[in-house]
């Protein structure tokens, strides 16, 4: 196909073969725009970028633990949590304090955290309740159908809902303090 | 060099368009798909949510087959296969596609490789023809020796140069788009530990050098605790929170350094204010529990939270052992951070 390089012909200086070099660089920098193109994206943790942001919290109404009914539509007015986790999720485990925490810290302020359990049995999910001393809904949601309106990813993933309904901020992963505290500031 | 020799090239890459051209017309003509065949295709076009790089046909996970039960409710209430993957993007964004649509950027990612795999291969097939006319004009230059050789020889190397090049980029190109976003699904969340390798005299002299420096001012601190000498842990700690008050680290590192110093009673004060700024940090559970077994003398209802509560949340950890001793009621003698 392509001739090899050869060694230098006699009255030519030797060095590198331009072509190659050329060749490489080309490469490499479409390799590294292309790179950083995705990476800008990778490390935007402030909750802002997502498909959901910006649109109306899709309704629910679900049954919790309990069997009592929790409606998204019943909170309009007031800023909503939702956290959609499960009790076999570690990072669940580790956010569930800070959640527990902002439920007791803003309840006055009129914030309503709910869980909403995915994938999990009722029971392991009962447990992990009472260990985090969580004091807002767990609702079950059996066909899956609100993780998909939500566009869940994977758990844990946090939807900061504004007083208008509108979803404001959305956290992938395992919450931060700092850029939960800051999004949860701006919903009040 | 005839120009009978070049013929047969075009013609094989005649033919490979015609039969390329052949299989799309037939397979654009076969009958209208079945619904279950329309299904089929619109699974395997849908990424699983919560899957890597796999479709919703290729993924046994609950989510992927709600997914599949909404593909098929949605076309049996008349949907097209459009408004199937529309009711998915609204939800997902365009992510959930695993063929990125073929318009704005997009469209880039279609054309880009597929253009630059053919002008690769154009370049390192059409100068073959060129070499040959360049080997013929420099074998003139055994009539002029007068003629200047290597600038011919060099040219005659960068079309090919460009190929390889192109062809690269064809490569890379996919491969980025395929590896980028599951090298940012690996963010991991978590604060950067202070372990260090410094001996504790080093960190001393270091700390004398740059008494403002709060990394080596926790290190500092950790080492001391290490070394069993809680009160000098205490000032370094002490010092640290001087400047920057709500630093959760050193409140945490002050909370043992008083444990250590026999007094729980501070101590337990300490984590509450640590875990006031930082509920997530599981270390304080497991000493507030510690701390609050000194104070009260036994296990109680509070104590019994922290330390299953940290069990939970670092399940791996090689401290979770004293820690279910703690909630049962054993004296704990106070572990070590993991290494």
């Amino acid at each position: 196909m392509m001739s090899a390089p050869a060694d230098p012909p006699p009255g030519r200086l030797p060095g590198r073969p331009r072509w190659l070099v050329v060749s490489l660089v080309v490469a490499a920098l479409s390799f590294a725009i292309i790179a950083l193109g995705t990476m800008r994206i990778s490390v935007d943790t402030s909750g802002l970028t997502g498909p959901q942001v910006g649109r109306p919290a899709p309704d629910f109404r679900l049954e919790d633990l309990d069997g009592r009914l929790t409606a998204l539509s019943d909170l309009r007015g007031r800023p909503v949590v939702v956290n959609f986790w499960a009790s076999w999720c570690i990072p669940c485990r580790e956010e569930a304090p800070l959640l527990a925490d902002a439920q007791a810290r803003y309840a006055a302020a009129g914030l309503q955290v709910l869980g909403v359990i995915f994938q999990d049995d009722a029971g392991a999910a009962r447990a992990f309740m009472e260990r985090f001393a969580v004091r807002y809904p767990g609702l079950l949601d059996p066909d899956g159908q609100t993780a998909i309106d939500y566009g869940v990813r994977g758990i844990p993933e946090t939807f900061l809902i504004g007083r208008d309904g509108t979803i404001r901020r959305v956290f992938l992963g395992q919450l931060r303090v700092d850029t939960f505290r800051a999004g949860i500031q701006e919903l009040l | 060099v005839s120009r009978r020799r070049a013929v047969p090239s075009g013609w094989i890459l005649a033919v490979i368009g015609g039969v390329a051209l052949a299989i799309a017309v037939l397979a654009a003509s076969t009958g209208s798909p079945t619904m279950a065949e329309r299904a089929r295709v619109l699974d395997l076009q849908l990424r699983c949510p919560i899957c890597q790089g796999v479709s919703i046909a290729d993924s046994p996970s609950e989510s992927a087959a709600q997914m599949r039960t909404i593909v098929r409710d949605r076309l049996a209430a008349g949907a097209s296969d459009d408004e199937v993957r529309a009711y998915f993007v609204a939800r997902f964004g365009t992510w959930v596609l695993l063929a990125p649509p073929a318009d704005g950027l997009g469209a880039l990612l279609w054309i880009l490789p597929g253009a630059s795999m053919l002008a690769g291969a154009l370049a390192l097939l059409w100068p073959a023809r060129w070499r040959r006319l360049d080997v013929v004009r420099a074998a003139r230059t055994d009539v002029d020796p007068d003629v200047d050789v290597d600038p011919v020889i060099a040219r005659s190397r960068w079309p090919a140069a460009a190929g390889v090049g192109l062809i690269l980029v064809a490569v890379a190109v996919p491969l980025v788009v395929a590896i980028a976003p599951r090298v940012a699904g690996q963010e991991i969340s978590g604060r950067p530990a202070s372990q260090t390798l410094l001996g504790l005299e080093e960190l001393v002299s270091r700390a004398q050098a740059q008494p403002d420096d709060t990394t080596t001012a926790l290190d500092l601190g950790a080492a001391y605790l290490d070394a069993g000498r809680a009160a000098d842990a205490a000032e370094a700690y002490g010092a640290v929170l001087q400047r920057q008050p709500d630093l959760v680290e050193a409140v945490l590192g002050l909370g043992v350094a008083a444990l250590d110093g026999g007094r729980p009673d501070a101590a337990v004060a300490l984590f509450d204010r640590a875990l006031a700024i930082d509920p997530t940090i599981a270390d304080a559970y497991l000493y507030r529990a510690i701390a609050r077994f000194a104070v009260e003398g036994g296990t109680s209802e509070l104590t019994r939270d922290d330390a299953r509560r940290f069990s939970a949340m670092k399940p791996t950890d090689p401290r979770v052992s004293a820690a279910e001793r703690l909630a049962g009621g054993e004296v704990p003698a106070r572990p070590r951070p993991a290494p």
